[in-house]
């Protein structure tokens, strides 16, 4: 499956480390224009300013989670096609099936390896 | 004073010693719980402890990943190349001597809950204790209230969910 790597990424973590790989994993995929934020709050900010072609989000931050931020992206009309994975630890079944209501894209439960990510983001901007 | 008013008097006698050993008793169970103790020596430890585990295994990943990025992003070939991760290797080595460290003072961690585990068993067995309405503080009730609202139970919760169970739930929700 071939990848657009040229589309802007939105990391979304309040742990800094986890941005830091994440995002070298994006780079090794080939992704250059990836930014990130530190919650949901910020990253609304973000996605308001520029056009991203994923947005790739932890679920437990503060003060806007990513359950929240996913809620906001998809009840908004010039957001709510912008494809969505959740990276998270939390991995109830509710909480899949919640996310998968909310109209997440995918989900990866941490901890994930980058065979996993590549998979995911293939599945949902694979074209 | 009639004879049922001494009768009275005594039983009034004999339920206020009753009372007052029971508080001696309670007061030995208290005190045995070693309150001051468990703040200075358990608790107010344990709150460094942690802090440190934090900072040490947060500078091991930052080594761990500027060692990656170093030599992913190196243009550096041949000797010289192996020499690079040669010398990231070291640093590596090194950065992973935080866990003799961490792992020490985790054991202390735990060893301090166990022992305020211990200590309040043995005091709820001392005085027959029973769970009551619990009274919680407003920072507790905030986190639980938001745990709650927005699904937060952390990694490897009961019913959590491998990749693979994941990735089929995903499927079958269509």
């Amino acid at each position: 499956m071939a990848l657009d790597t040229s589309i802007p990424i939105l990391v979304v973590d309040d742990y800094q480390t986890m941005v830091r790989i994440i995002k070298n994993l994006l780079k090794q995929l080939g992704f250059e224009d990836v930014d990130d934020a530190a919650d949901g709050a910020a990253a609304l900010g973000k996605l308001k300013e520029k056009k991203y072609g994923l947005v790739i989000s932890d679920w437990n931050m503060e003060p806007m989670s990513g359950y929240d931020l996913l809620r906001h992206v998809r009840s908004d009309d010039g957001l709510r096609s912008t494809p969505f994975i959740m990276v998270t630890a939390e991995s109830k079944t509710e909480n899949v099936i919640a996310a998968k209501k909310a109209g997440v894209n995918n989900y990866i439960v941490k901890p994930f390896n980058a065979q996993t990510l590549k998979a995911k983001i293939e599945a949902v901007v694979g074209t | 004073m009639t004879a049922s008013g001494v009768e009275q008097r005594q039983t009034d006698r004999s339920d206020l010693g009753s009372a007052a050993a029971y508080i001696a008793e309670l007061r030995m169970a208290i005190n045995g719980l070693g309150l001051l103790d468990l703040a200075e020596r358990n608790l107010g430890t344990a709150h460094a402890d942690i802090e440190d585990v934090l900072c040490q295994t947060r500078k091991a990943a930052a080594v761990m990943l500027e060692t990656a990025e170093s030599l992913l992003g190196s243009c550096a070939t041949g000797q010289a190349y192996k020499s690079l991760v040669e010398q990231r290797m070291i640093g590596l080595i090194e950065a992973s001597g935080f866990q003799d460290l961490t792992g020490q003072r985790l054991c202390r961690i735990v060893h301090s809950l166990h022992a305020i585990e211990e200590r309040l068993r043995l005091f709820a067995a001392h005085v027959q204790a029973q769970d009551g309405e619990l009274r919680l503080g407003t920072h507790e009730l905030a986190r639980k209230a938001r745990a709650m609202e927005q699904m937060l139970a952390g990694p490897g919760a009961p019913g959590a969910m491998t990749q693979d169970g994941i990735d089929e739930l995903m499927r079958l929700a269509g």
